[in-house]
């Protein structure tokens, strides 16, 4: 139920943002975020919840590569 | 430093038996999916929490919203699984069958669009889930058409937290914490409860390998005993959370005492809607008739909700309560513990 899913904006109208999910793109809110077109959120419900720290998930990356 | 395998595998060697429970529905999906369980130590035992919204709504919510779906002149909208859940024998699906206008929805925008294009009928939402969903409720209440209003089943997670390590009877010795719930609420909640129970915790994200650090981290505090809140997803979760959705939470909503499935009434962890907006809530439009739910005595959803059982525990599990004819919500749900168990730890 909390599943949120990652996307990139490419446009934005009020407090709607059209987003990118790898080649599927759908509408979404964007009440309680601030972004801009090229930010990459987290969709929740047809939401916008987070935007994604693009520093933070490069340095999540790299760590993940340690996994085994 | 080994890779996290390694570290997990070394730390179970100095800590004994230990129980962690992951508190969201999409973690237990995940563990599940991808064999998280097959690959750790035997003494780490992972168990799943009150987590999933569907599986913590109350079947006296549930009979509710079957209720108003059979009332004329009524589109009752649902999120997914939320709509297959029996109480009494019957879902909102077999409500469906049944030709009641139940309709499932990705987001309360899709209600609201059918309450605008239906203007002669009163659209119901049925609002479920935690800190995450209920911005969305909270945003979209200040546009919606007069017939539309909303059975209000959201909840607030920590105090669900609370309520288990006050339970007396709970064995947990660390929590994967929900990762989209921390990024709406930041990790002060999580460190309250820190600062009360001197609990481990890692706020973690879905993928197998976020879980497994989450995991790492927490065996890393109770080998140390250096206990703390870790943010292990912080490409999402700020500290302070995000400020803007839960202003809007504190807009719409106040905290009033709840029920949940499994954990019973539990203080403050009910989003009553503020005055200003209680004209939008179902309940004053539609007044619930007496009922008395009827549920199957040897179910033990609510036990597995509290980490108390497993779902294999339950004599129901796989036989009578399956995926095709769910008996209780934890097999309903696909983030429900019996659903996943069945799915993919048979």
């Amino acid at each position: 139920m909390c599943l949120a899913i990652p996307g990139e904006i490419i446009k934005i109208e009020g407090n709607k943002a059209t987003v990118d999910y790898g080649g599927i793109q759908k509408e979404c809110r964007i009440d309680v975020v601030k972004a801009d077109k090229g930010d990459w959120i987290l969709v929740h419900a047809g939401y916008a919840i987070s935007v994604l720290d693009e520093k933070e998930a490069k340095k999540t990356l790299e760590l993940l590569d340690e996994v085994i | 430093m080994g890779s996290i395998i390694e570290n997990i595998n070394d730390l179970s060697t100095k800590i004994g038996d230990v129980v962690i429970m992951e508190l969201c529905g999409t973690h237990t999906q995940s563990i599940a999916k991808h064999g998280i369980k097959t690959i750790i130590p035997k003494n780490i035992k992972l168990v799943s929490g009150p987590g999933c919204p569907v599986c913590i709504t109350p079947p006296s919510e549930i009979e509710y919203a079957k209720q108003i779906a059979e009332m004329d002149d009524v589109i009752l909208c649902a999120y997914g699984d939320m709509a297959n859940v029996k109480v009494s024998g019957s879902s909102l699906i077999d409500k469906k069958m049944d030709g009641c206008d139940v309709r499932m929805v990705y987001s309360i925008s899709d209600s609201a669009e059918i309450a605008g294009k239906n203007q002669d009928k009163e659209v119901v939402h049925m609002a479920i889930g935690f800190e995450t969903t209920a911005p969305s409720t909270a945003c979209e209440i200040s546009t919606v058409p007069d017939n539309f209003s909303i059975i209000n089943s959201h909840r607030f997670f920590p105090p669900a937290m609370i309520a288990l390590l006050e339970s007396g009877d709970s064995k947990i010795n660390g929590f994967i914490c929900p990762g989209h719930v921390a990024a709406i609420i930041g990790l002060k909640p999580f460190q309250d409860i820190y600062d009360k129970f001197n609990i481990p915790q890692a706020i973690a994200g879905f993928n197998p390998e976020q879980i497994l650090k989450s995991l790492e981290s927490i065996l890393e505090m109770i080998h140390t005993k250096k206990t703390n809140v870790i943010n292990q997803y912080k490409e999402v979760v700020l500290e302070e959370g995000n400020k803007i959705a839960l202003e809007k939470i504190g807009e719409v909503f106040k905290k009033e005492d709840s029920n949940w499935r499994g954990l019973g009434k539990i203080k403050k962890s009910g989003m009553k809607f503020r005055r200003e907006f209680s004209d939008f809530d179902a309940k004053n439009r539609f007044k619930p008739k007496k009922f008395k739910v009827l549920e199957d005595k040897d179910c033990k959803c609510g036990e597995i909700l509290k980490g108390n059982y497993s779902p294999r525990d339950c004599s129901l599990f796989g036989i009578k309560c399956n995926p095709e004819n769910p008996i209780g919500s934890c097999m309903v749900s696909v983030e429900g513990a019996c659903h996943n168990t069945y799915i993919f730890e048979r």
